[in-house]
């Protein structure tokens, strides 16, 4: 009796040892990951800062002889936030650059517009606090269109950075 | 007189009585500690590398004057000189008949660079060979000295510095000294390149028309404040000096002002004197006679190049000297005849000499080349002091040939504005050029 018990715990053990292991599959969503704002501690060098703008604003980069006449002006003056504002005001007046309208359709349309300034100015996501809040000023206000929006963010503190 | 009025009273007139000394014609309300000689200083840097030889000491020789506006003594004509057969001889009095010509000046220390003369010149502090071109200069410059030293303290708007080319130039504004720097610095520009090299490449009627309503104005601010709330970092703009916003103002709408002028090309002749005459000196001084006129700042300072093609044109070289002579008393001119520039001293040095022997590279009108690498002669300066007030302090029709130091116009600056006893002991070696004052 008792080496049946034995025999059996035996036999249960081995059973239960040989089982087949799960095949588990694990899956990763795809998740697009930007640069936090916390993140940029680099300031942009007057080259870099010049080019970056261009091509966030024209969707391609700066010809040498541009770049050459821009830095030329920049040195030629000494208060540099007034070129500097000079520059982005000059290339976002420009005909040629390629700032969306802003759809008012819905605050939905317009919400879309700061994620996508966002992604073209920033290089990040904004926050579920920015994304709030400047789609709520920008929708309570007629008023600004998509250049404004495009000139405060290139004239702000973060893009100076990156 | 009820006890509590009359105690009030007599504590206004009390008040009144302190207050008044200090609100001078300027509309200042403070003054530096010490008395000012003139309201207006503008230094015009002659720089280039200008040899005694083709200056005062010709001049005031027996050889014949190159700088006739500037200088007494006949001239004579020059083989090739085309230009000053047009700016020709002045009819009123030369600038040392209205001024003090100190004619022993030196640079006595430290190499005889361009660069080198013009800091030491702004510094009041000889350089060595370690002078960092790529960098702001060490010691603070007298623009920041004036702006420092002065209570309040001076707007940028009324320091500028105006120079014809850029290289280490623009440097020259402010320094690295952690006690000055560019919260003292001076505003600063080259007229050429930013106005036609500007004017093709950030200037548009939008641009300047963009952001120019006081609602377009407060969305940017409320938009751009926003985002600098939620950023952790605060851009300081420690690569150039920053204007108050009434002043970036003004100072925009003066930019717009000449980019138009520009186009217009108004800058093409503006001294109706021959479109081909202008060098790139003339048309420097041209500029700072237009910050002068729209802005009376309290200190400029401006310089003149293009005689330094003298290493390999001399005639080129004494065309420039006439051309730079005609600048000089064409600012002077422009100093005495601009409403709120009264009690003005103007201060006219280069910022080193020429070498005594020539290089053997000979021009097309067989004049040997001059460099400038340190020997006596390229050491040699002359310093022009010229008053316009109405009881001016400055002697007229004066020669002082005692040994002076280029590093002694800082000092003499300081002193003419009143602020060179609040500038620190140690920071500055010259002198001030007494003689020049009476």
């Amino acid at each position: 009796m008792k080496n049946h018990f034995y025999i059996s715990l035996i036999c249960t053990c081995l059973i239960v040892a040989c089982s087949k292991d799960p095949n588990y599959l694990f899956e990763l969503e795809n998740v697009e990951i930007n640069q936090a704002s916390a993140d940029k501690n680099r300031l942009k060098t007057d080259i870099e800062f010049v080019s970056i703008a261009f091509n966030d604003l024209y969707a391609q980069n700066i010809s040498q002889g541009e770049l050459d006449d821009i830095i030329t002006v920049y040195k030629s003056f000494g208060d540099k936030s007034i070129v500097i504002e000079m520059i982005i005001r000059k290339f976002i007046s420009d005909e040629n650059s390629q700032i969306p309208n802003i759809d008012r359709s819905t605050e939905q349309t317009v919400k879309q517009f700061v994620q996508e300034t966002y992604e073209t100015i920033f290089n990040r996501t904004p926050n579920a606090f920015e994304k709030w809040y400047l789609t709520d000023y920008i929708y309570s206000h007629q008023e600004i269109d998509a250049e404004m929006v495009y000139y405060s963010l290139m004239t702000s503190n973060e893009y100076r950075y990156y | 007189m009820k006890r509590r009025t009359f105690i009030k009273k007599l504590g206004l007139t009390t008040g009144t009585t302190l207050v008044a000394p200090y609100i001078l014609p300027s509309g200042r309300l403070f003054a530096a500690t010490g008395a000012r000689k003139a309201n207006h200083v503008v230094v015009c840097l002659f720089a280039g590398g200008v040899r005694s030889l083709e200056s005062h000491l010709f001049a005031n020789g027996s050889y014949g004057n190159v700088m006739p506006y500037t200088f007494n003594g006949s001239t004579e004509d020059l083989a090739g000189d085309d230009v000053g057969q047009i700016l020709g001889t002045p009819s009123e009095q030369t600038l040392q008949e209205q001024g003090t010509l100190f004619s022993n000046v030196k640079l006595k220390y430290g190499p005889t660079g361009h660069y080198n003369g013009h800091a030491t010149l702004l510094t009041g502090v000889y350089t060595d060979t370690n002078l960092n071109i790529n960098s702001n200069p060490q010691y603070p410059t007298l623009f920041e000295l004036y702006r420092k030293h002065n209570s309040p303290s001076m707007s940028a708007l009324n320091a500028w510095w105006v120079s014809n080319s850029l290289g280490p130039y623009p440097q020259l504004n402010y320094s690295t000294d952690p006690s000055y720097g560019p919260a003292y610095g001076a505003n600063y520009i080259q007229p050429q390149r930013f106005l036609n090299v500007g004017y093709d490449s950030i200037y548009s009627a939008e641009n300047f028309a963009f952001g120019n309503n006081q609602n377009t104005n407060q969305n940017i601010n409320a938009l751009r404040g926003f985002c600098d709330e939620n950023f952790s970092r605060v851009f300081s703009n420690n690569e150039g000096i920053v204007n108050t916003i009434e002043d970036r103002i003004l100072l925009e709408s003066f930019i717009q002002d000449n980019f138009e002028k520009t186009a217009l090309g108004a800058f093409n002749d503006p001294w109706n004197i021959g479109i081909n005459v202008y060098n790139n000196d003339m048309l420097t001084i041209f500029f700072a006679e237009e910050i002068i006129k729209e802005f009376k700042p309290e200190l400029l300072v401006v310089n003149m190049q293009n005689v330094d093609t003298a290493h390999s044109n001399t005639t080129n070289y004494l065309k420039n000297l006439k051309r730079a002579d005609y600048a000089l008393a064409h600012l002077w001119k422009t100093i005495k005849t601009t409403a709120g520039m009264e009690n003005t001293i103007l201060i006219a040095v280069p910022e080193h000499g020429r070498n005594s022997q020539t290089n053997g590279r000979v021009d097309a009108f067989g004049r040997e080349g001059t460099d400038h690498t340190g020997d006596s002669m390229s050491r040699d300066v002359f310093t022009m002091v010229l008053g316009h007030q109405t009881d001016s302090f400055v002697n007229t029709n004066s020669i002082i040939d005692t040994e002076k130091e280029t590093i002694d116009i800082v000092p003499t600056v300081a002193n003419i504005l009143g602020f060179d006893n609040d500038i620190p002991i140690g920071r500055i070696n010259g002198n001030v050029l007494n003689e020049a004052f009476n």
